[in-house]
């Protein structure tokens, strides 16, 4: 059993940096996107809240599984009828992996925003007044003032929020795509052996995610570092 | 457009009489998953806190696998060893019938309970370690045995704690019941219309009316975990 | 005589780690003393106390209560069966009052009281009500019993607590520095109870910073110094005439 599971870590393992790609592209993008939708939920501003807590709320209340087969089916049959059907996307748009990180992206910018929207609201009143009184600008005291702190502050659980989405990324595999998971299951077909690839991709997840917890305690530790221990 | 709403209708033409039997499957399924996890979740944190050695290593080993897999990597493992693994051995022990076989529900059932069981262990752990020491002691001191002292002291104390964890969770495995339908042995509500969609190439209809029908679940219970929360917060 | 003891401590030893805190104490308390333990911080007085009901379990030495004798033997943190139920009941005997109080917070005043008398000594709960009434009376509180533990004052909660220890009906009272935690102006509330209890005749023993109160009600005046009694004897005589230098600089400190 284990010579098994040997044999399969080498495929899954090529099939690993399509997984991390994944994670990197969603991250990145879901925490750009994730401030701006948490700047728009604080903004005051009617037309900016509403979308954006709306958006947040439908993503965060239902499964990302169900997201995914809403745009990848969804879309899927709706684009062909459009002119995108025509134009010179159209190839990379059957490609079912920009579905999934457009999906991934905006379900993790909603979680972000979520985190950053309470760190930030979480900032002292007094340095914001303090920031006030020596004559910053409101843009230069968010940027200088307030930003840095809530991102400190959030840092944990944005973290935390990128393992998860490392492990989400493997529902892409129900989607056609060949990430580590998706990988398996191929390999549990091909052979005809069920639960050794599954047990080989469960190796490899857990120890990427060993090594991000590490990197982010690591990172964790050096970014509050300012603070009194 | 007629034609869409008749697709939801109920009897022969439309799915909607199926639709709302997946969406009654898959309150069931998460609301016994949850009950299972619970359980799962209190004897693996008091296993956590046990003196043991053994117990620890067998709960510690148990939460920090189980959280660092995607959670249907887990489902899938579960699900295959119980229905080839666990049947074999419960046939072998003559506990079932050889005829017996791991019905799909229960499958699913068992394998989210087993998921969020890991991370339930977390929340129950914090909620027992948030109980003071003092207060234990002076249970202790009064000569309390320890299963009337958890019962009486701890426990109460410990679920005020976690009720928002254990709101987080219950929202968590709500969503993660759609995951079971990757197994497609049941009909819950993400599997229901992932049969209609692929009888009716309505793709975006279905999974739109089953992501409103998740929305609705969630609303629901947000609402609900609120007034618990409101409620627990009075008196001390 | 021998049964005139209501409890015995018989050189006690415990250490912390490397750090040796009692290094091997004997009391003896007949019915009716009350003994005070007295000394700086990391004299080891609370440790000792916390000896006495095995809250610590001291590495070596013996605890004995009327006559039987403290057997539970923790091995890595666990005990025996046998020995944790002798614990529990021989525990039952010993009321104990905390520095910080230690009211159950998801409990009001009334069911603090009655929650061992119920559960433990298999009162009703109209029996248990009534000598809990009866119990906040003494301590004057009467009107709080509906009360959480959080709405009272540090004062009101510590007497709360006696009241909940005295209502297991013990044979010897334990207190670790009961008023430690006050605000100064609560102080004295809780120093007429404990008074009151001395006069009662109560067994106690005292840990306690309060010199007048150790000289008032004390039988007997214990001073732990790094783990060792540097000097006992009679409050009276001991707090004006020290024989040792350093119960002299002591009592001058805490003056």
């Amino acid at each position: 059993m284990i010579s098994d599971i040997l044999q399969f870590l080498p495929p899954l393992i090529k099939a690993l940096p399509l997984t991390l790609m994944l994670t990197a592209v969603a991250g990145t993008l879901g925490l750009f996107f994730g401030i701006i939708l948490a700047l728009a939920r604080i903004s005051g501003y009617r037309i900016l809240v509403w979308p954006s807590f709306t958006l947040g709320l439908v993503m965060r209340g239902t499964p990302l599984l169900v997201q995914l087969y809403l745009v990848y089916y969804g879309l899927g049959e709706l684009l062909p009828g459009t002119w995108v059907r025509h134009s010179w996307l159209w190839p990379y748009l059957r490609n079912a992996i920009w579905y999934a990180i457009l999906v991934l992206t905006i379900s993790q910018a909603c979680y972000n925003a979520e985190v950053l929207r309470g760190a930030i609201l979480a900032v002292p009143k007094g340095q914001i007044e303090a920031a006030r009184a020596v004559g910053m600008s409101p843009g230069r005291i968010f940027r200088r003032i307030t930003l840095p702190q809530a991102f400190h502050a959030a840092l944990p659980v944005l973290a935390s929020d990128v393992i998860i989405l490392l492990k989400a990324t493997s529902l892409a595999s129900t989607v056609t795509i060949m990430e580590v998971l998706g990988t398996a299951r191929a390999l549990q077909r091909e052979t005809m052996m069920i639960l050794e690839p599954l047990i080989a991709a469960a190796i490899i997840y857990f120890v990427v995610v060993l090594i991000l917890t590490q990197l982010t305690s690591l990172l964790e530790r050096k970014a509050t570092s300012y603070r009194a221990r | 457009m007629d034609s869409k709403w008749e697709l939801l209708g109920w009897g022969d033409a439309g799915w909607g009489d199926q639709l709302l039997h997946g969406f009654m499957m898959t309150i069931v399924v998460s609301l016994i998953a949850y009950a299972m996890s619970l359980t799962i979740g209190l004897l693996a944190a008091l296993s956590k806190l046990s003196a043991r050695r053994m117990l620890r290593g067998i709960a510690n080993t148990y939460t920090t696998i189980v959280r660092s897999l995607p959670e249907l990597l887990v489902i899938l493992i579960v699900y295959f060893s119980l229905v080839g693994g666990a049947e074999k051995l419960l046939k072998s022990l003559g506990l079932v019938s050889d005829r017996f076989e791991f019905s799909g529900f229960w499958a699913a059932v068992v394998a989210l309970a087993f998921v969020n069981g890991a991370f339930m262990t977390e929340v129950m752990r914090a909620g027992i370690l948030a109980v003071p020491k003092g207060q234990t002691e002076a249970a202790e001191a009064i000569g309390m045995p320890r299963a009337l002292l958890f019962r009486r002291i701890v426990l109460p104390q410990m679920l005020r704690h976690s009720v928002p964890g254990l709101g987080n969770l219950w929202l968590a495995i709500t969503k993660e019941s759609a995951v079971v339908a990757v197994l497609g042995t049941f009909n819950e509500l993400l599997f229901t219309a992932y049969r209609a969609a692929g009888v009716t190439k309505e793709y975006g209809l279905f999974y739109s009316v089953v992501a409103a029908a998740f929305l609705l679940i969630s609303l629901v219970s947000m609402a609900i975990i609120h007034r618990i929360e409101k409620r627990v917060g009075r008196g001390f | 005589m021998a049964n005139d003891i209501a409890l015995a401590v018989r050189d006690i030893r415990k250490k912390f780690g490397p750090l040796e805190v009692l290094k091997g104490i004997s009391l003896e308390a007949r019915r009716g003393d009350v003994i005070s333990l007295i000394g700086q911080s990391g004299s080891g007085k609370s440790t000792l106390l916390r000896c006495i009901n095995y809250l610590e379990t001291p590495d070596s030495g013996e605890i004995i209560v009327g006559d039987e004798v403290i057997r539970a033997r923790p091995v890595r943190g666990r005990m025996s069966r046998a020995d944790r139920r002798q614990l529990e009941l021989v525990r039952r005997r010993l009321g104990m009052v905390f520095q910080n109080f230690n009211l159950w917070a998801h409990m009001t005043v009334l069911e603090n009281i009655i929650e061992g008398p119920r559960h433990l000594l298999g009162l009703t709960r109209d029996q248990a009500v009534a000598e809990a009434e009866q119990l906040l009376e003494k301590v004057g509180i009467r009107e709080k019993r509906d009360s959480y533990p959080s709405r009272l004052s540090g004062g009101q909660q510590q007497r709360v607590a006696i009241a909940r220890a005295l209502a297991m009906n013990p044979e010897v009272m334990l207190f670790d520095e009961p008023t430690s935690a006050l605000d100064p102006e609560l102080v004295q509330e809780v120093l007429q109870v404990i008074k009151g209890l001395a006069a009662e005749g109560r067994t106690m023993i005292l840990v306690t910073h309060e010199m007048a109160l150790a000289r008032d009600i004390s039988s007997e005046v214990v001073f732990l110094h790094q783990g060792l009694v540097e000097e006992r004897g009679a409050p009276a005589e001991m707090m004006s005439n020290p024989k040792s230098d350093r119960l002299r600089q002591f009592l001058r400190m805490v003056a």
